[in-house]
């Protein structure tokens, strides 16, 4: 049954993320990484962390996706255009490349077989707001602060990029 | 309600830190202040911080504080100096050029300061999440530098190749930490070391997300086959940009992947291998393409791709008996030849946007006999000629891996750094021979002292033995 139930999300997440990255339209693409949130946010709420769930939907779902479906349908750029590709041995290479990648992983996964351990400890309230907010003020507080800079770095960024002088 | 008790924090472990994100900070707020032809007020300011940073560095405590999420050593003490010591000489370039080529913001210098940040974060982290965020900081303020020279559409197009090919590296990066969290359960390098799984599927969780942050710091230090956006980049990014990004990015890559394979410990043999033969393609690749190279630019991507597999194989040389003083002497070599060799091209570009190829190159000897004898020298220490720098650094990580018993590879590294020598004599004799009627040329007071810095420190750290010792005593 836990099977099942991280099965499906958990499939759902993976087909939106390649058919995001498959698809030809912006907006379509958008909507698919909609998908693929929507179902994490479902993996989290497998782990009990209900708040985690809420801010998932929240942030990415709504807000993020909203933001990218305005840029996109602003700039006028749901179609993509058709580039002809410089090197179309470079697909098949990567193809190839990739697969032959997952088989070597599998292998190694097959010839080392055991269960994965579980990282979190799973006790009630483990991901209550409140033990959110003591991780982020005792155990990550430096990345915490950083995140800050990050942030006003990518706002620069828009700034600067952004207002030319004419 | 439960209180939180925030954790101890020790501020002079993270004083140069501080210093720099402060200084940024309030940099950020003064540039408004400042009209917009007078900005070398804010690169002086940048410069102050920069300097005042390099000073406190004696200052800093060792040792680990903020919850185990930075560090700091008598290593990273020598690192964060070369780093530093990149950023003013960068500062001094980007205040000079940028200026004469019209694009100079206020802005470029607190996104210097802020990347600088970021590198020091990678040298000083001690966890994990920390590598991640100092990585990502300097990334993207990597990416905006690069993409600042409006109107020019190269620099634009360097900034978007550049912003796609890093956010992907990011991704194998973070994939590889939650893997390797996943089977450790900690983020703290130091717990991680005793944690490293043994047996069964934790181990092999562990060196996958091993192999994928590998992946991820890879494509930031130019690592073959990690490395095909860097000539575009190099050659797009107004020039000052990439001196800075040449030398600071891949300084602090490879302390993050010191740091990673100093975990690993003895576990290291398992990727030892791996890591071999990309320094062996590295080294190869870089120093072969880089012959058919007539952007000057190109070829020191190139180069520079070479140079990242020899401070690759200076890490794996590395035991505990002679610590890491080939791949950081390695590195500060690095970074005071290139800062002269970019820093001679950004001058020979003035005000203009072209890019400069092996042509421009000819006859410069009368047009400017200083300026060729700095080329000559960022050019001589490149192929690793004695008595400069290069050489010193080439020895180190050549013996260093003769020593610990990769014969073939020293062999093979000697190989590159002939091939790669091919293109640094012809570019040299090119300067001295030929003649040419473009005026002479002058040089403004700001650059002529950051190369006339780098110039002396080529010569002078090569010279003097002793300065290896200082590092090798950081090496431990």
């Amino acid at each position: 049954m836990d099977l099942l139930l991280f099965g499906i999300p958990a499939l759902v997440a993976i087909v939106g993320a390649i058919a995001m990255l498959l698809s030809r339209n912006a907006v379509h693409s958008a909507l698919y990484l909609l998908l693929n949130f929507a179902a994490i946010s479902v993996l989290y709420l497998l782990l009990q962390a209900p708040f985690l769930f809420a801010t998932q939907l929240i942030i990415y779902a709504g807000a993020i996706i909203v933001l990218f479906l305005f840029v996109v349908m602003l700039l006028g750029a749901e179609r993509d255009e058709q580039t002809p590709h410089a090197n179309p041995w470079q697909n098949r290479g990567a193809i190839v490349g990739g697969v032959l990648l997952l088989v070597e992983l599998a292998l190694l996964y097959v010839n080392n077989p055991g269960t994965i351990p579980i990282a979190a400890n799973l006790d009630d309230g483990f991901a209550a707001p409140t033990e959110i907010a003591k991780a982020l003020f005792t155990t990550h507080l430096l990345p915490f602060e950083i995140a800050s800079f990050v942030l006003l770095t990518a706002l620069i960024g828009v700034v600067v990029l952004h207002q030319r002088r004419s | 309600m439960a209180q939180i008790a925030l954790p101890s924090i020790d501020y002079m472990v993270i004083l140069q830190i501080l210093i720099i994100f402060g200084s940024a900070t309030a940099l950020l707020l003064i540039d408004l202040f400042i009209p917009a032809n007078q900005k070398k007020i804010t690169a002086l300011l940048a410069l102050g911080a920069t300097i005042g940073a390099l000073v406190a560095g004696p200052y800093s405590n060792s040792g680990v504080t903020m919850a185990n999420a930075v560090a700091f050593g008598s290593s990273t003490l020598i690192v964060n100096s070369i780093i530093l010591f990149a950023t003013a000489i960068s500062i001094l370039f980007a205040s000079d050029a940028m200026h004469k080529q019209g694009i100079e913001r206020g802005e470029t210098y607190v996104l210097m300061l802020l990347a600088t940040g970021g590198m020091l974060l990678l040298a000083q982290g001690a966890s994990l999440i920390t590598l991640f965020l100092g990585l990502e900081l300097l990334s993207i303020a990597l990416y905006i530098l690069t993409a600042i020279a409006y109107p020019r559409i190269a620099s634009e197009e360097a900034g978007l190749k550049y912003l796609i090919i890093g956010a992907f590296g990011a991704g194998f990066l973070v994939f590889g930490i939650a893997l390797t969290f996943g089977a450790t359960g900690s983020l703290v390098l130091s717990e991680i070391a005793t944690r490293i799984p043994v047996t069964g599927i934790e181990r092999s969780l562990f060196f996958t997300g091993i192999g994928l942050m590998l992946v991820g710091f890879g494509y930031k230090v130019s690592l073959v086959p990690f490395h095909m956006w860097t000539p575009d980049v190099y050659q797009g990014a107004p020039t000052s940009i990439t001196s800075f990004m040449a030398v600071g990015s891949k300084v602090a890559g490879f302390i993050a992947i010191i740091a990673l394979v100093q975990m690993l410990g003895a576990e290291a043999q398992v990727i030892t291998p791996v890591l071999m033969g990309i320094a062996v393609l590295t080294m190869l690749v870089g120093s072969i393409v880089a012959i058919n190279q007539t952007s000057l630019k190109r070829m020191l991507a190139y180069s520079s791709i070479s140079h990242a597999g020899f401070v690759l194989l200076g890490v794996l040389g590395s035991t505990q008996a002679t610590g890491l003083r080939a791949p950081i002497f390695y590195l500060a070599a690095y970074t005071l030849t290139n800062l002269a060799a970019f820093g001679v091209i950004m001058v020979l570009e003035g005000s203009e946007e072209r890019d400069l190829t092996l042509a421009d190159l000819t006859g410069l000897w009368t047009r400017n006999p200083w300026l060729t004898g700095i080329m000559a020298l960022a050019l001589l220490s490149l192929a690793g000629v004695p008595p400069t720098v290069g050489f010193l650094g080439k020895f180190l990580v050549i013996s260093a891996v003769w020593q610990s018993g990769y014969m073939w590879m020293a062999i093979i590294a000697a190989f590159a750094s002939a091939f790669a020598a091919f293109f640094y004599v012809r570019a040299l004799l090119s300067m001295f021979s030929g003649t040419t009627d473009r005026p002479r040329m002058t040089l403004d007071a700001r650059s002529s002292l950051a190369l006339l810095i780098v110039a002396v420190g080529i010569i002078a750290v090569g010279l003097m033995p002793w300065s290896i010792n200082a590092i090798a005593l950081a090496g431990s």
